[in-house]
């Protein structure tokens, strides 16, 4: 997904609603789009603490504990606090990861200091506070704890990058999926198999619910 | 465990052994002792495939117990592909058998004087080496499948495949795990070439009859053994992480960070990570099933299980879970992106009996060159099989990416001592290119790996904000690295040890309960800094330098993307890691 997003031309932009009824042992098919990245809506200027748990709704207690290691635009990330989401910025989460380097990108960590020129270092706020558009990674562990949020809410991606991961996908994901439906209509899978994305808003909501 | 076997692959009429009592080197195991060995046995200046050198197999000191993660096996020598001294490590069932058996080492010396192959058959009754030239070529798999024809399938097995056989400096050491299957190795350094300039294919292990070793206070060591499986398996790396996904969770990570390097170390992020990824890597082995697809250990007493089974499309076995490096090895850093390839490339490399890391490197320095192009997983795989068949370029590939680069030309070749460096770029993580740099190993990830440093304390308190901080931590990361080598304990313990001081004090509480010690942090740090004296020493005697102790100079001159950054930590600061 590319992270340059002209952010008034997406608020102002039509989206497609898909929703997927899976089987729930083929739910995690799915989560490499939560890897590969989505879009979120936000109010610009506030800090990742705020964003994750008053916007998104994660729980304080779930990001001290599970969320380990946090990048801003590739940069590891050790004060939430101080670090404020600008239009068109990729956050990416991950619980601990192993190794010296795991270790070395924990936020907060005693290993900090291993990775210092990739370290974010953050500035004053001065964002516009206004909303817009950043994108949000979700690896390992993360993605599978938080898919069922996410995706039951539904998650912003551009149609182009759904076709592009559905192209991809073999039988055994087709057969999981139980019903499909386009802006509330019912739609056979072969209409999305296809990856025909010209017939939905370049901006796609998607809902995924085990059945 | 306190007796050493001595094979004499040179003695007059045919390879002679003896057992002797583990005397001076009393209270060292793994690392340690195959370190005390080499360093005070061996001339420094020997050729590596020559009779002076010794090829050191010990088993940790509470290998062979009924603890939790100490299956791993240390092998020592000189390296031919270093030139230093060498400990590489493998997990497996052999570290197991062999302390069962007593043996807290086998050191092999001398050279046949002829091409004739051995094979050596150790169980409680004695040790058998006799000549078997029908094993010459044979590689791993099919070599365990005659043991297994000969021997049963309740042994062990220590072997090299063709590429140890004709004396390759990237050959690997292969150890069957539970399976018996030749999947673990002792990769780095060449140690395969050295078993094959012994003229030993085969050491085949049997402890039928034999049992657990007893602890002196086995009920202090049952207790302490729980707390600490306990402890490793709350904490949510190697309880959850590691089990779920395997090292290769770190491609993902490594790749958001522009750390990861890809085609050659030219830049930190590869366009394909999210198909090779750990996640996707234990998506595609679930999907696929069969027995320890996903999660499996590498040998028995493992809780962990950070291994797997990778089976192909049709449920056909492929190979064990490939390594994080081994991924980063065969994938990025070639730009290839297709699993099923990278699993074909790892089954090849621990089939010829070859160190997955070095062969990755050295095709990427071969695509560099010309010889194929970044993303040829058919090329990689057509390389890797004139390697297998000894043809003129699989000599010279199989020589590791410091020859492969001599002979076409390449500048860019990342190797340190002649070892290729690992799936970290050093520009990204400044601080593990410290230890790239100044391992007495070569560019070696796992030598500053033991995350312990700040439970340790070693050297006093460390302020890691302080720009010396980088150099600090390199010094006390080595040094508790060296000492948990020592123990036969995995390390990835050390993830758990990191936050959970409990742990760490029961891994410390196992070892005192099974030895009768009072070993407190300040006796692990005093064991880690012995071992890295007596291998820096060993070095500096076979002519290592300050100079040697650096990263090659595109590390310095060419910025890596995404983040633009070069290694910028002084040569004068790099020289001081030692200093304590």
């Amino acid at each position: 997904m590319k992270s340059s997003i002209p952010s008034n031309e997406l608020l102002a932009s039509q989206k497609s609603e898909i929703e997927v009824r899976v089987d729930p042992d083929a739910f995690s098919n799915w989560f490499p789009i939560l890897r590969e990245g989505f879009l979120v809506e936000t109010q610009l200027g506030r800090n990742i603490r705020e964003v994750l748990c008053q916007e998104i709704g994660l729980s304080p207690q779930y990001l001290e504990a599970r969320v380990q290691t946090v990048f801003l635009d590739g940069k590891a990330i050790d004060q939430l606090e101080s670090t404020i989401i600008t239009d068109g910025c990729t956050v990416a989460l991950s619980a601990a990861m192993p190794g010296f380097v795991g270790a070395a990108f924990r936020r907060g960590g005693y290993y900090g200091v291993m990775r210092s020129g990739t370290t974010h270092r953050p500035g004053a706020s001065g964002g516009k506070e206004e909303r817009g558009f950043f994108i949000l990674k979700l690896f390992n562990l993360l993605a599978d704890e938080l898919a069922g949020h996410f995706f039951e809410r539904g998650i912003l991606m551009y149609s182009q990058a759904l076709s592009a991961f559905l192209r991809r996908q073999q039988e055994n994901f087709w057969k999981a999926c139980r019903e499909m439906l386009v802006n509330g209509q019912p739609v056979h899978a072969n209409s999305l198999r296809s990856g025909n994305e010209n017939k939905l808003s370049h901006l796609v909501l998607l809902k995924v619910i085990t059945w | 465990m306190d007796k050493i076997l001595r094979i004499d692959m040179g003695a007059a009429g045919g390879p002679r052994t003896t057992t002797s009592s583990i005397g001076d080197y009393a209270g060292l195991g793994g690392r340690g002792l195959t370190s005390a060995i080499v360093s005070g046995e061996v001339p420094p200046l020997c050729h590596p495939l020559g009779g002076e050198n010794k090829l050191v197999i010990a088993p940790g000191l509470l290998s062979g117990t009924a603890g939790a993660m100490t299956g791993r096996l240390s092998i020592g020598t000189k390296s031919p592909l270093t030139g230093g001294i060498k400990e590489a490590n493998s997990g497996g069932q052999a570290a197991q058998v062999l302390a069962r058996l007593g043996y807290a080492a086998i050191v092999i010396e001398g050279k046949p004087g002829d091409d004739t192959l051995y094979k050596v058959f150790i169980n409680k009754d004695g040790v058998r080496i006799t000549p078997d030239n029908s094993l010459k070529k044979l590689p791993n798999y099919d070599l365990v499948e005659r043991m297994k024809e000969e021997f049963g399938n309740k042994i062990a097995c220590i072997s090299i495949g063709p590429a140890g056989e004709m004396k390759m400096s990237a050959a690997s050491i292969a150890v069957t795990d539970m399976e018996l299957r030749p999947t673990r190795h002792a990769g780095r350094g060449g140690v395969g070439a050295v078993m094959g300039a012994k003229g030993i294919k085969v050491i085949v292990l049997d402890d039928e009859g034999m049992g657990m070793r007893t602890a002196a206070d086995p009920e202090k060591f049952k207790e302490a053994n729980k707390r600490f499986v306990d402890g490793l398996r709350k904490h949510p790396v190697t309880g959850q992480g590691l089990p779920a996904y395997g090292t290769n969770v770190l491609t993902n990570i490594l790749n958001e960070a522009g750390g990861y390097p890809t085609y050659n170390f030219k830049q930190g992020r590869f366009d394909g990570a999210h198909q090779i990824s750990g996640e996707t890597q234990a998506e595609t082995e679930n999907q696929r099933g069969g027995a320890g697809s996903a999660t499996h250990g590498c040998h028995r007493g493992c809780v962990i299980r950070c291994s797997g089974t990778y089976y192909d499309k049709d449920g056909h076995y492929l190979t064990k879970q490939p390594e994080y490096e081994t991924v980063w090895a065969h994938g990025g850093n070639c730009g290839i992106c297709d699993l099923d390839a990278i699993a074909k490339l790892d089954f090849m490399d621990d089939n010829y009996g070859l160190d997955t890391i070095e062969m990755g490197v050295t095709i990427g320095v071969a695509m560099e060159a010309g010889l194929i192009k970044f993303g040829d997983a058919e090329g990689a795989i057509r390389l890797m099989e004139e390697v297998g068949k000894g043809t003129p370029l699989g000599r010279i590939l199989g020589n590791g990416a410091a020859v492969t680069g001599k002979v076409f030309g390449v500048e860019r070749v990342p190797v340190v001592k002649g070892q290729g460096l690992p799936a970290y770029d050093p520009r990204a993580v400044q601080g593990i290119g410290v230890t790239y740099a100044t391992s007495p190993m070569g560019a070696d990830h796992t030598a500053g790996y033991a995350v312990t440093a700040n439970i340790l304390k070693v050297g006093g308190s460390v302020d890691p904000l302080k720009p010396e901080g980088q150099i600090a931590l390199s010094r006390d990361l080595q040094i508790a690295t060296a000492a948990i080598d020592s123990t036969g304990m995995c390390l990835f313990i050390a993830f758990a040890l990191l936050d959970q001081p409990d742990t760490f004090q029961a891994m410390l509480d196992m070892i005192n309960a099974f030895h009768g010690l009072n070993m407190t942090a300040e006796d692990v740090v005093a064991l880690g800094k012995k071992i890295l004296s007596m291998e820096r020493n060993f070095n500096a005697r076979a002519g290592f330098t300050a100079q040697h102790d650096r990263l090659p100079r595109f590390f310095k001159t060419e910025a890596i993307a995404p983040h633009n950054v070069t290694f910028d930590v002084k040569d004068e600061d790099l020289d001081q890691v030692f200093n304590w």
